[in-house]
């Protein structure tokens, strides 16, 4: 095995794209391993570790690309070059997909999207549902509510709301509308006309309206009401919302209701509402068999009645008495007395129909509702598939066949089953070609019944229009030629099956009885409820995607809202949302302290040692990065720092007494943070290290920060060997000094807001990549530093160490931002993140209204890239304060200033670099005008994390981080990025929560 | 906005009514109510003795929304229609009536318009021309009266003959009938072709054979007599000019109709009654 190197030079390249192709390289044929990077002397110390050090590595010049490879053959040098030539030259990235404009992650998006919406449309599951219902009141937004298993209480409660706002709330578990002759959710498309219905129920509607359709009739509107709105709690507050709309729309001629069997006291208030109306109306509660028309409220005892009375009154004609129609079919022979009648329905009203005209046909007493069935009578049984017993974890049976399919199969084997009953319903959200599902089994059963000298029947209807997606007319055929015989209607479908048995279904005339409304005129509705029903709609759509498509077929506009959960479904944290969004005062409290963020004035002013900035560091003290920890629970990389600064400092001289003096509790162990210090890494700060001091003007606040070392063996990793002990005391002793006196020439110091802003448009985000503001900073201090009446010697060492060090900038921009949200944390108000840090053990958050409270979770291991020989198992566990970046809007939270830093994860580009902006701009409350980004159109740095939003979206900060070895002495292996654990955030909610007595 | 009327839908201001949307043409739409025709034309283009005008902008963009099929809902005067992107709403009390009356004719004016169309060449440029069966049927009408035996099975042979919304033979019996009823004579013809036509022959024609039998003709036939009153050869031509312009045959058949029952009345009137009488 040989190692062979080759030195391209002058060819500087990113040292991301080095790494990527690195790891390229690594897995070409023929590589053992190889390593690629700049030839500056920091990487040749990474060369050396791994082994890889050359001589003409050793002798290549910064601007040099090394490629050091090791592997058996010469040959395969030519490979890798041709490799890295070919990779170099295209650095773009492939690009998936788009994802499609228009769609919304948030209630706040979707109404930017969509500013004029007038109406919320809702399949989520009903457990999440009533504070998102609520919330689209409390938009001003209509409710279409298709989400069930919403609480009877939520559901009186939402209602109330609803009308005293001026509000319609369909729902919930409102199956079908049309609104503005738009079919929403599962529905038909009906020809628009004169008629305008109220329906509590889905096939209810479904019925009537196809049959209004087939008989020349026309709907603009069904207003569905859900299932539940004439019980007693609710009191119809929809029914009669939706009359009285009807009753002023003026191109409704005529107003039908059709209503699940309702509260007897409820039944009576809608009829009398009805009997106020001016217009002619027609009726029915399912269930119920009139005797008499009331007054000019016309009641029906089927759905084909109430559909051909509404059309008689639509067309201005007098409605008739009696509205059964002959049947077509014919019986001769009936069947046999033992054979029965069984109805599979996958419309729930559509079997209780039949449930109800078989009970009374037959004498059966009453209709149930028990596991799915309307009947289960002497063998005659109707079952309604679409019941929550048959549908748990599958879908409902208008889309998916197989249950009907196996229960016909069973039924039809049964020796005294008679006649199957069924519907085939079409339209939108139904199967697309139902009637080709069955109409083989039908055949099947009857061919099998017929081989086994059975009579077996199938009689059944289409629910469905000429002008749904699905082919009515064929439809028909289909089954029909199956073997079915099809009726007009299910009332029919039902009456031919009973004529089998030899029964026929009648019905007595009907008169009409006085009625004597109370006299109060209608209520005129609210302006709201009569834009929606006089425009077409706009709707957000929150749920289901399929439900855009209906909606935009027919003149709707909407936009999609791809709603979560919140809190990822955490029911103890959504309640804590919920009760905190009705709290009035946190949004302004946000803003203020959104104020101090930008009323910032950061100034780097000095470079001093510890011990004259900080009281608490005088003696055995060391600073540490992160919330609290002690030395016992330190990771490896952090004591080796421990063991650095004790022998800087000479509290020890070896490593042995240093370690001894560490764990002897004699050295005090304090957060960085909480005295107004940060560090990097490990943070490890000790009384004679010189700090950068960063004042904010706006009230003196100060933040301190150690200097930057550089990269490779250095303290922040764990190193304590002798080399990093000496570069220490060279920052004591000459880095710091000059830099002091520099800064003294400098009349008010650097000022910094003015330098991230200039920086920041040249690529940087100020946590992995600092090299434009670390130039823009040697820019400013190199005149002050060239003018000192200073060692020549030393300050040539520190302009090439400035030079040298791109990361120098880092830990500036740390303590600009410790000043920044020591600034922000004098008044305590408001949920917004004032403080982001780790220590290898845990991840600790503190936030704007709960001062120096930490919110502690276990860190995660950061993800990213290794050096050559290094991987995941290597690493140690999330570190460090340099976080603060993160907390005030730069680092991960600005990744779009800085694409190439995505790359740390993965092959990510631009695209990868604006999402996670994207995604971090969700979770924060503001933008910086002061940063502009030219990449995300000129758009500031977020602004204040939220961890309100944190908790409700599941999205925690990014942090980009650098990757420490897990044994102290290694120093760095990587780059990468890191989540902040969610835990923290929770904590801090709950926290937040208690402390306005909300529990 | 409807700016005029026909008398004959008076119907539609009285009560309530529901229809649909009948035919949609590239300038015009039928509605039908309860198997009346009601037609709906542009402003400023020639005026239907069936139904009504609208301002030609708004024709224009309605029709493009419309479909056969659609529910129209008529209540006091209040049109609406109901397109799947919205209610169109028209007001018919407003809309100014339009004289439709049947004109009368002397007998000499007759003569004078048998002789300026046949001089236009009607017969050769109807739709009929070439049908030797229709031209059989047409000398019949020219010669004997309609009630006899030959004179029925001619109107038989002719009702809905011929392909379009409104076949040449209808239109030409439509002219056949309205220059009679014209002269003054024959009332009863077109209730007769309208009782034959039933099942027949197209919703479209047989509104206009229903529309004579109640009296009412498209008012270009006004202003033709008017012109053939005052022998105004010029405006004469120009009716002539707007009829013909209407359908692909439609107004040379019913002018060739027109010429027809023209010459038939002519004819009658220089035949003393009892010898009508013994040959009818």
């Amino acid at each position: 095995m040989m190692l062979y190197t080759v030195v391209k030079q002058n060819s500087y390249q990113d040292s991301i794209n080095l790494m990527l192709l690195t790891n390229q390289i690594n897995a070409t044929p023929g590589v053992v391993r190889s390593q690629i990077m700049m030839g500056t002397e920091a990487n040749k110390d990474i060369y050396n570790a791994a082994g890889l050090l050359t001589p003409e590595a050793a002798a290549a010049n910064p601007s040099d690309m090394v490629i050091v490879v090791e592997a058996e053959e010469e040959g395969v040098v030519e490979t890798v070059l041709a490799e890295a030539e070919s990779f170099l030259a295209d650095l773009s990235v492939k690009k998936g997909a788009d994802e499609g404009a228009g769609t919304a992650e948030s209630w706040e998006e979707a109404v930017s999207l969509l500013p004029d919406a007038n109406m919320a449309l809702f399949s989520i599951p009903g457990e999440y549902a009533a504070p998102e219902l609520e919330r689209a009141l409390d938009l001003g937004l209509n409710v279409f509510s298709f989400t069930d298993n919403v609480p009877l209480e939520d559901e009186v409660r939402l209602k109330k709301k609803a009308h005293e706002k001026g509000l319609l709330f369909m729902g919930p578990d409102c199956g079908t509308g049309v609104i503005s002759s738009v079919p929403v959710a599962f529905t038909n498309v009906i020809n628009p006309g004169n008629i305008g219905i109220v329906g509590a129920s889905g096939t209810g509607i479904q019925e009537v309206t196809c049959m209004i359709d087939r008989l020349g009739g026309g709907c603009v509107h069904a207003i569905g009401t859900g299932g539940r709105d004439l019980n007693e709690a609710v009191g119809a507050v929809t029914v009669k919302d939706a009359i009285a709309a009807l009753e002023h729309h003026d191109p409704t001629d005529v107003i039908c209701v059709i209503s699940k069997p309702p509260a007897p006291a409820v039944r009576d208030e809608v009829v009398d509402l009805l009997a106020r109306c001016s217009k002619p109306v027609v009726a029915i509660f399912i269930g119920e068999k009139p005797e008499a028309h009331q007054g000019h409220v016309h009641l029906a005892h089927t759905l084909e009645e109430c559909a051909r009375i509404a059309v008689d009154l639509a067309r201005g004609e007098a409605v008739k008495k009696n509205y059964l129609m002959p049947l077509d079919l014919e019986v001769t022979e009936p069947l046999s007395s033992d054979k029965t009648v069984i109805g599979l329905y996958s419309g729930g009203t559509l079997a209780g129909e039949a449930a109800m005209m078989i009970t009374e046909a037959l004498d059966l007493g009453h209709i149930i509702k028990e596991d799915g069935y309307m009947l289960r009578h002497d063998g005659y049984d109707v079952i309604d598939l679409g019941d929550d017993i048959y549908t748990q974890g599958r879908p409902h049976p208008m889309i998916d066949p197989e249950v009907r399919v196996r229960m016909m199969r069973e039924y039809a084997a049964k020796p005294t089953t008679g006649v199957i009953v069924f519907d085939c319903v079409l339209g939108y959200g139904c199967h697309p070609d139902m009637a080709a599902e069955l109409a083989p089994v039908i055949s099947e059963c009857i061919a099998t019944a017929k081989a086994d000298g059975r009579d077996l029947r199938f009689v059944g209807t289409v629910v469905g229009t000429e002008h749904d997606p699905q082919d009515y007319h064929r439809s028909v055929a289909l089954l029909r030629e199956a073997g079915a015989v099809m009726e007009e209607s299910n009332a029919a479908a039902v009456r031919a099956a009973l004529a089998y048995k030899g029964i026929d279904f009648t019905e007595a005339d009907r008169e009409t009885v006085p009625f004597e409304p109370t006299g109060v005129p209608v209520p005129a509705p609210s302006e709201a409820v009569m834009e929606l029903l006089t425009t077409k709609p706009r709707v957000i759509n929150v749920g289901l995607e399929s439900f855009n498509e209906p909606l935009r077929a027919y003149g709707a506009q909407s936009v999609q809202y791809s709603w979560k959960p919140l809190a990822g479904g955490n029911k103890r944290m959504i309640h804590l949302l919920t009760e905190l969004s009705r709290i009035e005062g946190l949004d302004e409290a946000n803003d203020r302290v959104i104020e101090r963020f930008r009323a910032s004035q950061p100034f780097l002013v000095d470079v001093k040692p510890a011990r004259e900035l900080i009281p608490e560091i005088n003696g055995k003290v060391i600073l540490h990065a992160g919330p609290p920890i002690e030395y016992g629970h330190m990771t490896d990389p952090m004591q080796g720092s421990c063991v650095g600064a004790v022998l800087f400092e000479e509290w020890a001289d070896n490593e042995a007494d240093a370690r001894a003096l560490l764990e002897s509790g004699e050295v005090t162990f304090i957060p960085c943070h909480h005295v107004h210090a940060v560090g990097p890494m490990g943070g490890i700060t000790t009384q004679s290290m010189p700090l950068v001091v960063v004042e904010n003007r706006v009230d003196g606040t100060v933040g301190y920060c150690t200097m930057n070392e550089g990269i490779g063996k250095v303290l922040r990793f764990g190193a304590y060997s002798e080399e990093v002990v000496q570069r220490l005391r060279w920052m004591r002793d000459v880095l710091g000094p000059v830099l002091a006196a520099a800064l003294a020439e400098k009349e008010g110091g650097i000022n910094l807001n003015v330098l991230v802003a200039r920086a920041i448009t040249m690529g940087d985000e100020f946590h992995q990549r600092n090299i434009a503001a670390s130039l823009c900073f040697l820019k400013e201090v190199a005149p002050l530093i060239t003018a000192l009446d200073w060692d020549a010697a030393e300050k040539q060492e520190v302009m090439q160490f400035l030079a040298d060090t791109d990361q120098f900038f880092l830990n500036i921009m740390m303590a600009m931002g410790k000043s920044i949200v020591d600034y922000v944390r004098k008044v305590r108000e408001g949920s917004i993140v004032t403080t982001m840090c780790r220590n290898g053990e845990n991840f600790g958050v503190r936030i704007s209204a709960l001062g120096d409270e930490w919110f502690c979770a276990p860190v995660n291991t950061p993800n990213g890239l290794y050096f050559t020989g290094y991987g995941p198992e290597d690493a140690n566990p999330d570190i460090g304060d340099s976080a603060i970046t993160e907390t005030v809007g730069v680092g991960a939270m600005a990744m779009i200033a800085a694409p190439g830093v995505t790359r740390f994860v993965g092959a990510g580009g631009f695209g990868d670099a604006l999402a996670t902006s994207n995604e971090m701009e969700r979770i924060c409350v503001a933008h910086n005008p002061a940063w502009t980004i030219p990449t995300w159109d000129f758009k500031g740095t977020c602004q204040g994390i939220d961890i309100r939003r944190v908790v409700a979206t599941g999205i925690t900060p990014l942090i980009n981080t650098g990757i420490a070895h897990k044994r102290a002495g290694v120093g760095q292996i990587g780059a990468g990025t890191v989540r902040a654990p969610l835990g923290c955030f929770e904590a801090a909610l709950e926290a937040l929560c208690a402390s306005i007595g909300i529990e | 906005m409807i700016p005029a009327r026909a008398p004959s839908v008076s119907f539609l201001r009285e009560g309530h009514a529901m229809g649909h949307v009948h035919s949609v043409f590239a300038t015009s739409f039928n509605i039908e109510f309860s198997g009346r025709i009601v037609h709906v034309g542009a402003a400023g283009e020639p005026f239907s003795c069936i139904g009504f005008t609208l301002d030609a902008g708004e024709l224009a963009r309605l029709l493009p929304r419309l479909k056969a099929g659609y529910v129209a809902a008529v209540q006091e005067g209040i049109l609406r229609i109901y397109t799947l992107d919205g209610v169109v709403e028209l007001d018919l009390n407003a809309a100014a009536v339009v004289d439709c009356a049947c004109p009368q004719i002397e007998v000499e004016d007759a003569n004078w318009i048998f002789i300026q169309l046949s001089g236009q060449g009607v017969a050769e440029k109807s739709g009929l021309a070439g049908d030797a069966t229709a031209t059989a049927a047409v000398t019949v009408l020219a010669c004997a009266d309609w009630r006899g035996e030959e004179g029925t099975r001619a109107l038989d042979t002719l009702i809905g003959r011929g392909p379009g919304l409104t076949p040449s033979g209808d239109d030409f019996l439509l002219g056949y009938a309205l220059a009679l009823k014209a002269c003054g004579s024959d009332d009863d013809l077109a209730a007769h072709i309208v009782r034959a036509s039933r099942g027949r022959t197209t919703d479209v024609s047989l509104a206009y054979i229903e529309a004579l039998a109640a009296g009412w003709v498209n008012p270009v036939w006004i202003d033709l007599t008017q012109a053939v009153r005052e022998r105004r050869l010029v405006d004469f031509d120009r009716c002539v000019q707007v009829m013909v312009g209407i359908g692909h045959t439609s107004g040379w058949d019913a002018l060739f109709g027109c010429a027809v029952g023209f010459r038939r009345a002519r004819a009658r009137a220089f035949v003393p009654a009892s010898t009508l009488a013994s040959s009818e």
